[in-house]
């Protein structure tokens, strides 16, 4: 006895709730119907309900604790990894103030051999100047202080789609502002950025000399006080920032300051370039 | 009575020996367990009506789970293993819940 699918089952979804009922089931049961002496031990039928139900706990209790598991797993990789940059953020704080340290020390020895002759003197002055320019120094002086932060969209942090945030460019077209206003050393969040410092973005943080700064950011430049912030305010990073401000709510201040402190920039290796000519 | 003893033997089993999936058959996993549920609820609901048949049970219990594990398969070597997981779970569980209410009226007869 064939049995057809239900009469009025049309769609297919209608075909599905219709036929849950395997048709097999219905088939045997006719074939039992016909040929009744054909049975099969009762220890085997037993056997044949109880495996598969028996396969079924056992999956559910798999895919349970799967499941189950998974999720602690995820959290402690990310609290182990978060736990490994901290640590690591420490110990390069931690070695950038030895490198100052030692910067130091090698600056008393240097200017206590140069101070012997004339020549050497005139060498030292070249010298400090030139340090100022890399970087090499922490310096003191009248400026500007700008700070820029993500803004914060009339719908809260839900209807959030990061055209809102501060970007890696953005700081990038800001510290080149200040540099084409006539900054003479610039940082930010107190990290001093050089003619080789990168300012990139890593996933969705910034990161300045390829370590991590934090919203909000201050940039603080040491130039002309007189004339830095007009020329910064009305220069391309100046006019940048406004459009920011005026289009995506992202912060913009700008404030004058009587004395910055800058400090020495971190790495100032030169990798390839070596001194043309005899030494 | 052995169904529920079953039951209880599988679930006691797998919570106690923990075996852990291979990492390339995790996806079927979840999909195998529907598959599972859906040939039971239709032998307890043969088993109601009547027309119980042990070998049809086993039959298409190994049918589901294979079957649904194999499809779900093919979908992944495509590319669509995500929205072919999605379509055999909405079938099974249409399945299921046909199924569950035919029971429910054998059970309490409403």
């Amino acid at each position: 006895m064939a049995v057809l699918p239900a009469r009025g089952a049309v769609t297919l979804l209608e075909s599905i709730s219709a036929d849950a009922l395997d048709p097999a089931y219905t088939e045997a049961a006719g074939h039992r119907s016909e040929r009744p002496s054909q049975r099969r031990p009762a220890a085997l039928r037993t056997a044949e309900i109880m495996l598969p139900i028996i396969v079924l706990g056992l999956l559910l209790a798999t895919a349970l604790a799967q499941t189950r598991r998974s999720v602690p797993d995820l959290a402690k990789e990310r609290r182990a990894l978060a736990l490994r940059i901290e640590e690591r953020t420490t110990r390069t704080d931690a070695l950038l103030k030895e490198v100052e340290l030692l910067r130091s020390q090698v600056a008393a020895a240097q200017s206590s051999g140069l101070s012997i002759s004339d020549a050497g003197r005139e060498k030292a002055r070249e010298l400090s100047r030139l340090e100022l320019a890399a970087g090499a120094v922490p310096v003191t002086g009248p400026g500007l202080r700008v700070v820029v932060d993500d803004g914060t969209t009339s719908a809260g942090d839900q209807a959030q789609d990061g055209s809102e945030r501060v970007l890696d460019t953005d700081l990038q077209r800001l510290v080149n502002g200040l540099w084409a206003a006539g900054a003479e050393a610039v940082s930010i969040n107190g990290q001093r950025v050089t003619g080789t410092t990168a300012i990139r973005s890593a996933g969705s943080a910034i990161t300045v000399g390829f370590r991590p700064v934090g919203r909000p950011y201050a940039v603080e430049a040491v130039g002309d006080p007189d004339e830095i912030e007009a020329k910064f305010v009305d220069g391309p990073g100046g006019r940048w920032f406004r459009t920011l401000q005026d289009n995506y709510g992202i912060v913009f201040r700008v404030s004058g300051e009587r004395s910055l402190r800058i400090p020495a920039a971190g790495g100032l290796d030169v990798r390839y370039a070596r001194v043309d000519g005899p030494q | 009575m052995i169904a529920a003893i079953g039951l209880f033997i599988g679930v006691l089993a797998g919570l106690l020996v923990q075996p852990t999936v291979p990492l390339w058959l995790q996806p079927y996993l979840p999909i195998a367990v529907v598959a599972a549920l859906d040939a039971v609820f239709g032998g307890l609901r043969a088993w109601f009506e009547g027309v119980f048949d042990d070998k049809v049970f086993v039959v298409s219990f190994v049918a589901n789970v294979v079957i649904a594990a194999f499809v779900v398969f093919l979908g992944d070597q495509l590319g669509v293993g995500g929205q072919l997981s999605t379509g055999v779970v909405v079938v099974f569980g249409i399945r299921i819940f046909a199924n569950a209410a035919a029971i429910r009226r054998h059970i309490f007869h409403a």
